[in-house]
């Protein structure tokens, strides 16, 4: 073999071997400089029973940014201390940068990705569906996989709770998971996919599931307290209170189910399937469906408080502050209505379809459209109050 | 939509691309390529038109708008103004719920364009396919547009409508999920689902789903999930697939349906998705369905009575409709009962007259779908009516529009046609008593169907009702003063119901006679005056009740089959019916009397008079004068050789208007060999066809050149540029005229002779073409066609003739069963001049048992005759993995004759050999013969075998 050759064949084998030497480092994405914030939207909903957040929305009113994504997506985003995090369908988690969108990042994984990531100090939790089926657990500060575990067709949002994490597969499995070691706390097999999210407080959890019931168990045990059943596929994640939970059916049909005997406290049907999940606060009950209203009842007794109607389905989870709610709409409108009365505080088309569930951090809301695009919601400068100042003072 | 006969005919057409086409492609490849290309290869509408091929008559100039809706544009002409509005309200309406079951928007308006007649809509340019008369609507998929025609009931319209906003967002839902997924293997779900879903979530399962599937049940016709393939395309196909998707729904869950189209992306085919989706094997859930069926069904037999049992079969083949027995004196000699009805026996739908003395003998009076002036039928929408003076009443296609014939039954003959400017569809004539005026349904161009009366002797005619409701089946009252008709002008008529009316000629008055939410019909009075009869679904399958004079309501037997069309016989004493049964219409007798009749509720109602719902001013976004709209249909990339026609493909792109009136096509490609080739070597070709007006025009502009070979020249190279014109004039749906003109420089190299010819030539041709064939799924097996072409070539500089063609292509078909027929062709080509034209002969596309270029000359005889009869309707192969199926093989015998020769005509070759052709849905028919050469004074020794994609001659 001629010199040269010799050269060429190293310079090939050097070459083939790259992706062996890099697959050796088990690295799959490193951040610098990450460090976790409490105050990080950190999962779908950003909590486990699915309560409205003690943030104002009323002001948010204008649109910061807009990036164009690579990839189409389903799921909520994860913000947390300048990350952000997007699953994406075409096999890839895309990070961040939650000023501007631009990206910093991505975690290339062997299946699509529509389930809600969350994130816990420096551990990001994703989930990857059917191909692949695999949950895993990287470790941002060092870029390495900590655990994974095949767990099956996984589309469901990935729900943090104490040290366990809370995920269903379609193949209707329902799992706590500890969440430092990847292990199995318990299991449990419901007859139907699980596409939504779990709820937990106090001790309880719950899954829904496209079997129609709802299910309660003890969350250290995994011991079934109770099971209620909807008259319809239960595709959306139940939120609860002490006292009481609350879950929308495919059927249409809001139902309050009492937390200690899993009996129904009432229910409310609209005339669409539901597929949105429901957010609480201490008075009411707020969820959007595909007859196009959105809804705000009563906790107490179900009645309507009051209901939005737009022109379109809406099938994503509402975004619930102090004093405003915030969704995204089949038609690419995004929502601001105010809490008391449901009157449209803001407005904004995006130009397709919103189905995943919006994201606060920091003041600034995180949109996804289904066409590739993120936007990022704020509050309008202050320059247009300060005329509104000046004027009255010319008066 | 659907496939069938008249339209796999033209599809067929379009690719048989085979036998005649490709002998004369030859001589086209020389004279006009381009045109070729253009037709054939790019142009499918006019390719259909194109040597074979029935025609799509534009007969009237529709002036276009475009109603912009939130989600809509719905194109109409401007007489069906109303219709468009009521459109916009129910396809908006549509949307709003499938929105939300399919849990996605659509994201780009949706194209809909209207008519307001199935006459109309006949002639629709959106896809070249001729329409067979029972299509009631269709998506076309490279636009996404929906085209739906209105058929006088807005229930039906807008059940149709939805049908097809289904099929527009299952196809989005799949393609999303599949592009967000980045998948770009794509597979379709098998027809019955498709269909299946459309009718599902389209309306509510109806009386005419129970019809058919409880039929199928009853006479143990059940399908699994290969061979529910076999019943592709038919309606018993649809309701089956509806009956299964509302079993898949009720027994899995509704939300099945929508996961399976979100699971579509994880899976290659539609099975494994089920089995997903569902949790078990579809062979599972059919097997459920069928037993739930079977449950379903099997009790109704207890207390009901098969046709066939208890009454007296009076047809036996196909479909026998609207069935009267009338007394006759034919012959002067003596009253006769004789059965008249329309039946479609073996393809063509007709009118037979029946002697019922024992003999049966049966006779064609009208022979429908075979010339213009009965161009259809209307074989299940249209009754018919003979009175006592032997006249038989009949409407019938003519052109654009129906009309109303008058035939003798003595003499035989059409004694008048009747056809009235203002109406473009005409229904169920019906004498009155006396014979002096004809009651029938009459429908506008604004698409209002109303009652009108002609009266004979003063050769006019009156309009009844003139009002947006749907009125039909008329019949007048023995005494002549009134009618009793069927409407949808009863309470929530807008939903499906009719019910049953009387209106007195005198006054005007309208009567109510039946009340509920039932679809009553078809109602025909005894010659005493005392009973009213007719059909109703109020238990179900349609049945037989009648009315007597009080108004007392009776159930008139209880039949497990759907009765249609029942009437009673000359004395009363025996009703006459037809009945769907066994996936068949036979029309049928049975004696009647009180012990038949079971008294009913038949209580008024309060009756709310319904209007139709129309879109509101603030949903309404724009409306304005259509002015072409044009995108792509196809852009497609594809190059291949052949070192006799040289290269073909290319880049290739079809652009046309949302009506598909106007279509352009561009092709280019470069077949340069050498860089100092490439720039002169570029082919490339625009065309246009207008198709908007009765006469098709087109013209287009080209540059060629490629390297060729024959038998007489070599190999040579030419380059041909200039421009074509093209005109085609359909005189009905049958024939029409064709003229090609190419003007073009050729420059021709021959690397033979070291020499050059370059010319400016003129290609003129002239066609006259007729084809009324029918096709079964293998090929014709009906009917007539053929194509004289007469040609010239000549050099515009010097006036030299190059050549002159002459070729007749004739093909007859004779029916001998429903499968089987005796098939005959003759083809007779010429050409003299200076280039004279020379095809080749032989091959699986001409003379069989021979090779593709066996024979070669400037004139050419062959004269092929073949028995084409069914071998195996359904064949499954049990493969290691899966099951295949394969439905329709067919078995032929052939004798071939023919020969290719220039000056001397030395002797015919000939061949005689069997073989098989199985057809590969409706795409596509694989062919295998095996054919034993002879030249008449002995037979080869060996059989050649040979097999091909094509269809018969």
């Amino acid at each position: 073999m001629r010199p040269t050759h010799r050269y060429i064949s190293l310079a090939l084998v050097v070459i083939g071997l790259l992706p062996v030497i890099a697959g050796c480092s088990g690295r799959l994405v490193r951040v610098k400089d990450f460090k976790y914030s409490p105050h990080g939207w950190d999962m779908f909903r950003n909590s486990t029973d699915g309560c409205a957040v003690n943030a104002s929305l009323r002001d948010v009113n204008t649109l910061l940014w807009s990036r164009k994504l690579k990839a189409r997506v389903y799921a909520t985003p994860v913000v947390n201390n300048g990350l952000g995090v997007i699953p994406g369908l075409d096999k890839k988690i895309y990070l961040f940068n939650p000023d501007n969108g631009k990206g910093i990042g991505r975690i290339k994984t062997k299946s699509s990705s529509s389930s809600s990531p969350a994130i816990c100090e420096n551990l990001l939790y994703i989930a990857s569906e059917k191909d692949d089926g695999r949950l895993r657990c990287i470790n941002l500060t060092n870029g390495l996989l900590v655990w994974e575990r095949k767990l099956g067709d996984l589309s469901a949002p990935l729900i943090l709770h104490d040290m366990s994490l809370l995920v269903g597969n379609y193949e209707g499995e329902f799992y706590s998971i500890n969440r430092f070691t990847g292990e199995t706390e318990w299991s449990y097999s419901t007859d139907g996919p699980i596409k939504g999210g779990a709820a937990a407080l106090d001790g309880k959890v719950l899954i829904g599931s496209a079997d129609g019931k709802l299910y309660c168990f003890d969350s250290a045990t995994g011991d079934l307290y109770w099971s209620f059943e909807t008259e319809g596929a239960i595709f959306s994640s139940p939120a609860m209170d002490a006292t009481a939970c609350y879950v929308t059916s495919f059927g249409g049909v809001m139902h309050a189910v009492d937390l200690a005997s899993g009996q129904e406290l009432w229910s409310y049907e609209t005339s669409a399937n539901v597929f949105g999940s429901p957010v609480i606060d201490q008075s009411a009950v707020y969820f959007g469906a595909n007859d196009g209203g959105f809804y705000a009842l009563s906790k107490l007794d179900g009645s309507l408080i009051w209901t939005y109607q737009t022109e379109t389905i809406i099938s994503s989870t509402p975004l619930v502050g102090r004093d405003a709610v915030l969704f995204g709409a089949g038609d690419g409108m995004v929502y601001v209505l105010d809490k008391v009365d449901g009157s449209k505080l803001f407005e904004y088309q995006t130009g397709s379809r919103i189905k995943s569930s919006p994201a606060l951090y920091d003041g600034k809301v995180y949109v996804v459209t289904t066409e590739k695009k993120l936007f990022c919601f704020g509050s309008q400068p202050k320059v247009a109050d300060n005329r509104a100042t000046s004027a009255n003072s010319a008066e | 939509m659907r496939s069938s006969d008249s339209n796999a005919n033209y599809t067929l057409d379009r690719f048989r691309g085979s036998c005649v086409i490709n002998i004369m492609r030859r001589y086209f490849v020389r004279l006009n390529i381009f045109a070729l290309l253009a037709f054939l290869a790019l142009s499918s509408s006019a390719a259909g038109q194109f040597y074979f091929g029935k025609n799509k008559v534009q007969y009237s100039h529709l002036d276009w708008y475009v109603l912009r809706t939130e989600h809509f544009n719905i194109y109409y002409y401007k007489d069906e103004n109303n219709l468009a509005e009521m459109a916009a309200h129910s396809i908006e309406e549509s949307y709003r719920l499938l929105e939300t079951r399919f849990d996605m928007p659509l994201t780009r308006r949706v194209p809909l364009i209207i008519y307001s007649s199935p006459n109309y809509f006949d002639q629709t340019n959106v896809i070249p396919q001729l329409l067979p008369e029972n299509v009631a609507g269709f998506t076309e998929f490279f636009k996404g547009r929906m085209v739906v025609p209105f058929d006088g009931s807005y229930h039906e319209f807008d059940r149709v409508l939805r049908h097809e906003l289904v099929h527009v967002f299952m196809y989005a839902k799949m393609s999303r999920i599949a592009r967000d997924h980045k998948k770009i293997k794509q597979y379709s779900p098998p027809l019955w689902f498709t269909e299946g879903i459309a009718e599902y979530w389209s309306g509510e399962w109806n009386s005419s789903g129970d019809m058919v599937v409880s039929d199928a049940v009853l006479s143990g016709r059940m399908f699994d999930e290969i061979s529910i393939h076999s019943i592709s395309g038919s309606y018993l196909m649809y309701k089956l697939g509806e009956s299964m998707l509302h079993y898949m729904s009720e027994e899995y869950g509704e939300d099945k349906i929508l996961i399976l189209f979100e699971n579509w992306w994880k899976f290659g085919s539609f099975r494994d998705v089920v089995h997903y989706t569902f949790g078990v094997p579809l062979k599972e859930i059919f097997a459920g369905w069928q037993y739930n069926l079977r449950k379903k069904y099997f009790p109704t037999i207890v207390d009901t009575e098969m046709p066939d049992r208890t009454a007296d079969v009076l047809t036996q083949e196909g479909f026998s409709v609207k069935p009267h027995l009338v007394r006759l004196n034919l012959d002067d000699e003596s009253d006769e009962d004789y059965l008249i009805y329309k039946a479609n026996k073996l393809g063509y739908s007709g009118i037979y007259l029946q002697e019922m003395n024992g003999s049966n003998k049966t006779r064609a009076l009208i022979k429908g779908e075979r010339s213009p002036k009965f161009e259809s039928l209307h074989l299940l929408e249209s009754d018919i009516s003979v009175n006592g003076r032997s006249q038989l009443a009949f409407a019938s296609r003519h052109y654009e529009r129906d009309v109303l014939y008058i035939y003798d039954l003595r003499e035989r003959r059409i004694e008048r046609k009747l056809d009235f400017e203002k109406i473009v569809v005409l229904q169920s004539p019906a004498w009155s008593p006396d014979g002096s005026r004809i009651v029938f349904t009459g429908a506008r161009k604004d698409g209002q169907y109303d009652l009108y009366v002609f009266n004979l002797a003063e050769d006019s005619l009156t309009q009844l009702t003139d009002d947006i409701y749907w009125d039909s089946d008329a019949e007048f009252a023995p005494d002549g003063r009134s009618l009793v008709f069927a409407s949808d002008r009863t309470t929530d008529g807008d939903e499906g119901p009719h019910n049953l009316f009387t209106l007195d000629l005198n006054s005007g008055e309208l009567n109510q006679l039946t009340w509920g939410p039932h679809r009553d019909g078809t109602p025909s009075y005894s010659s005493d005056g005392r009973w009213i009869l007719f059909r109703s679904t109020r238990h179900g399958v349609p049945n037989m009740y009648v009315l007597d004079s009080l108004g007392n309501l009776y159930r008139v037997g209880s039949f497990s089959a759907g009765i249609l069309d029942p009437s009673f016989g000359p004395d009363d004493d025996r009703l006459i019916f037809s009945a769907y049964e066994k996936g068949g219409i036979r029309a049928y007798s049975i004696a009647f009397d009180d012990s038949l009749l079971v008294p009913m509720e038949n209580e008024p109602t309060e009756h709310v008079a319904w209007v139709p719902r129309m879109i509101s001013g603030r949903k309404t976004e724009a409306n304005y004068s259509y002015s072409n709209e044009f995108s792509f249909d196809v852009a497609q990339s594809a190059v291949a050789y052949d070192a006799f026609y040289g290269s073909v493909g290319g880049f290739q792109v079809a652009y046309s208007d949302i009506l598909g009136n106007h279509q352009y096509y561009f092709l280019l490609y470069n077949n340069s060999t050498v860089r100092s080739d490439f720039l002169s070597s570029f082919n490339v070709g625009l065309t246009y066809i207008n198709r908007e007006g009765r006469i098709n025009v087109g013209g287009g502009v080209f540059h060629l050149f490629d390297e060729y070979y024959n038998r007489q020249d070599g190999y040579f190279d030419e380059r041909q540029f200039g421009g074509l014109f093209l005109v085609s004039y359909p005189f009905s749906r049958f024939r029409r005229v064709e003229l090609t003109s190419v003007f073009r420089k050729s420059e021709r190299n021959f690397f033979l002779f070291d020499s050059t010819r370059h010319a400016i030539l003129s290609t003129n041709f002239i066609s006259y073409v007729k084809d009324n064939s029918l096709w079964d799924i293998t090929g014709p097996l009906d009917g007539t066609r053929y194509n004289v072409t007469l040609g010239l070539t000549y050099d515009i500089r010097t006036g030299r003739s190059f050549a002159q063609i002459a070729s007749v292509d004739f093909r007859k078909y004779i029916r001998l069963g429903r499968s089987s027929a005796f098939a005959s062709r003759i083809f007779g080509f010429a050409s003299t001049g200076e280039e004279p034209q020379r095809l080749y002969l032989g091959g699986s596309w001409s003379m069989r048992g021979y090779d593709r270029r066996e024979f070669y000359g400037r004139k050419v005889a062959l004269w092929s005759n073949e028995l084409r009869f069914p071998l195996i309707d359904n064949l499954y192969i049990g493969f290691p993995l899966a099951k295949i199926g394969f439905s329709g093989i067919r078995g032929a015998i052939f004798w071939d004759t023919g020969n290719a020769w220039d000056d001397e005509f030395d002797r015919f070759f000939g061949s005689v050999g069997f073989g098989a052709r199985v057809a590969l849905g409706y795409m596509a028919v694989l062919r295998f013969d095996l054919a034993r050469p002879t030249d008449y004074r002995k037979f080869a020794e060996n059989w050649d075998f040979d097999f091909f994609f094509g269809w018969n001659f």
